[in-house]
């Protein structure tokens, strides 16, 4: 049997799938949630200043709860393929099957940068799509609950649907690009890591955090770090138009040494992962 | 006839220790290998070495590639089971047929289902619900159906009943070897294999100490088996081991002529199992 590239490439990213049952569960979990706080929560579009907001401006409720499905789906996403990617080197061989995948003919840079593309790529685009239809549910059931669906302005509010999808995909490819290099930090703790990935990733940090701190009194390295982490979340240009927030992650520097650094240590997971074995 | 495995002078160092202490190895193709020797003695240094999973010094060609600058090509040719262990736990049967079916170009699936269909194990099997019979029925079926032209076998049956052990043993024979094939495999349970193999190489601290077809250790070897009263005599003729039995000696000499050992006693050929313990008590002296 003979497969092609991308017959191994589609068993390669299953195969995480398999392996990692988190990267699937808690996307689906955290849109089961969504749909029972909708179902539930009874929330309903009464008259008064809220539906005038939906009338005169539905692009701004519709983005809102649009970003709030993604991005509530988005967070625990994110925690399962942090935990993820901090695994998936270690576990192989703390169960000694690395000796069984390296018995086949798949070279370490493959089965390093699917465990990375299905981590940082293919797991946050499931988890986009997810979002987007579990908030075309959730507004079906409150258009339902507050009864009015008569008088909802269907046309304009898939046209504010649309357009806030839209944005938050944009979103999720710069976020893509800005947590390369933390997925990247995660799987460099995963292949060196004896015993705990998650000790090996956070020393390097939290030391130099608490020496600095007792030392100089500064907290530098602290806030690199969590402007790493969170400042996808940064409002402040939310509300620009599409186009000037495109520009302004573009022409952030960060981004692009961010990637920079990413490239350099994944070049080092797969060296690592080259010579790792079950020991 | 080009050669599977070559090396020469390959060493292995360890932070504190010497794992491998320049071996020559040249295996010809459509031979079963035994690389025997005791736990330590670096046998599973050696294979990984071979298999491209860990650094070395001397020069190493394994069908003609090198193991550590073309590893992923090797692999297309070459088989390995290390002990029954690494098919991680959570792997369904089923998809590890997928697997293996998506990665290997050679992995015939049709073959190892039916090869399957004779055990005991089920597809919706996962890992952890089968026997370690069953794990390594099933890392057999996997091997059997790709066409590999070396199999490398690291303890393979370690932990496993005997039915099992004969099983696994029977099927390599009859299902997989023919005369393109080649195996190496190590163990130390030199019985069980000793009646399949068709070169031995004896490892000890690192170094081969005998490397031998086996239907010519009894043109080197011999063993002669004497009465109490003649012990003094076989001594004399430089045995480079003993072993007391049942009111009678066992004698092992290397390289001494048949006919002056005959009127002493029994003369045979040492079983590998014997030879195994003979030089290594040898190389303790």
């Amino acid at each position: 049997m003979n497969n092609g590239w991308s017959g191994a490439a589609m068993v390669q990213v299953r195969r995480e799938f398999w392996e990692h049952k988190g990267l699937w569960m808690a996307p689906l979990a955290g849109a089961g949630l969504l749909l029972l706080g909708t179902l539930f929560g009874r929330f309903r579009i009464e008259a008064g200043p809220f539906q005038q907001m939906l009338a005169t401006n539905p692009n701004m409720i519709v983005f809102g709860s649009a970003a709030f499905f993604f991005l509530f789906i988005g967070a625990i996403t994110s925690f399962a393929t942090w935990a993820y990617h901090l695994d998936c080197l270690h576990a192989e061989r703390k169960d000694r099957s690395i000796l069984f995948w390296k018995s086949l003919p798949v070279s370490d840079a493959r089965t390093v940068l699917t465990k990375f593309a299905v981590g940082l790529v293919i797991v946050p685009l499931g988890a986009w799509l997810l979002a987007l239809v579990t908030h075309l549910i959730g507004s079906g059931i409150i258009a339902l609950q507050s009864m009015d669906v008569g008088s909802a302005n269907v046309g304009g509010f898939f046209q504010a649907w649309i357009g806030a999808q839209g944005r938050l995909f944009v979103g999720l490819l710069f976020a893509i690009l800005w947590y390369a290099p933390v997925a990247a930090y995660l799987m460099l703790a995963s292949v060196l890591a004896r015993r705990a990935p998650l000790m090996m990733a956070a020393l390097p940090l939290v030391l130099p955090i608490l020496a600095e701190h007792l030392f100089f009194n500064t907290n530098y390295v602290a806030r690199f770090i969590g402007y790493r982490l969170l400042a996808p979340l940064d409002g402040r240009t939310a509300l620009a138009t599409l186009g000037e927030q495109v520009a302004a992650w573009l022409s952030n520097p960060d981004v692009w040494l961010g990637l920079v650094a990413a490239a350099g240590m994944m070049y080092i997971v797969v060296r690592l992962r080259r010579y790792r074995d079950d020991t | 006839m080009s050669l599977i495995i070559e090396a020469r002078g390959l060493t292995k160092h360890y932070r504190n220790h010497e794992a491998v202490r320049g071996i020559d190895l040249a295996v010809r193709p459509g031979r079963i290998v035994g690389l025997i020797g005791r736990n330590g003695a670096g046998k599973t240094t050696v294979l990984k070495a071979l298999l491209g999973l860990t650094r070395y010094q001397g020069q190493l060609s394994v069908l003609g590639r090198d193991p550590t600058l073309q590893r992923d090509e090797l692999m297309r040719e070459v088989s390995f089971i290390a002990d029954t262990a690494v098919l991680p736990k959570w792997l369904r049967v089923a998809d590890a047929l997928d697997y293996v079916a998506g990665v290997h170009p050679s992995f015939n699936r049709e073959r190892a289902e039916s090869f399957l269909a004779t055990t005991d194990v089920k597809k919706s099997h996962r890992v952890r619900e089968l026997s370690k019979g069953m794990v390594t029925q099933l890392h057999l079926a996997l091997v059997l159906a790709i066409r590999a032209r070396l199999l490398v076998l690291d303890e393979p049956t370690l932990g496993l009943d005997l039915l099992v052990r004969r099983r696994f043993y029977d099927t390599l024979l009859n299902d997989y070897m023919d005369e393109e094939r080649t195996i190496l495999v190590t163990t130390h349970q030199v019985e069980e294999i000793e009646h399949l193999l068709t070169d031995v190489l004896f490892i000890e601290q690192g170094r081969i100490v005998l490397d031998s077809p086996v239907d010519q250790l009894g043109e080197r070897y011999a063993q002669l088996i004497v009465r109490p009263e003649q012990a003094a005599a076989a001594r004399a003729l430089r045995p480079f081991s003993e072993r007391n039995l049942l009111g009678r000696a066992a004698f092992f000499f290397d390289g001494v002529d048949r006919a002056l050992l005959a009127p002493l006693g029994e003369v045979g050929t040492p079983t590998i199992a014997d030879l195994f313990v003979a030089r290594m008590q040898q190389e303790a002296a």
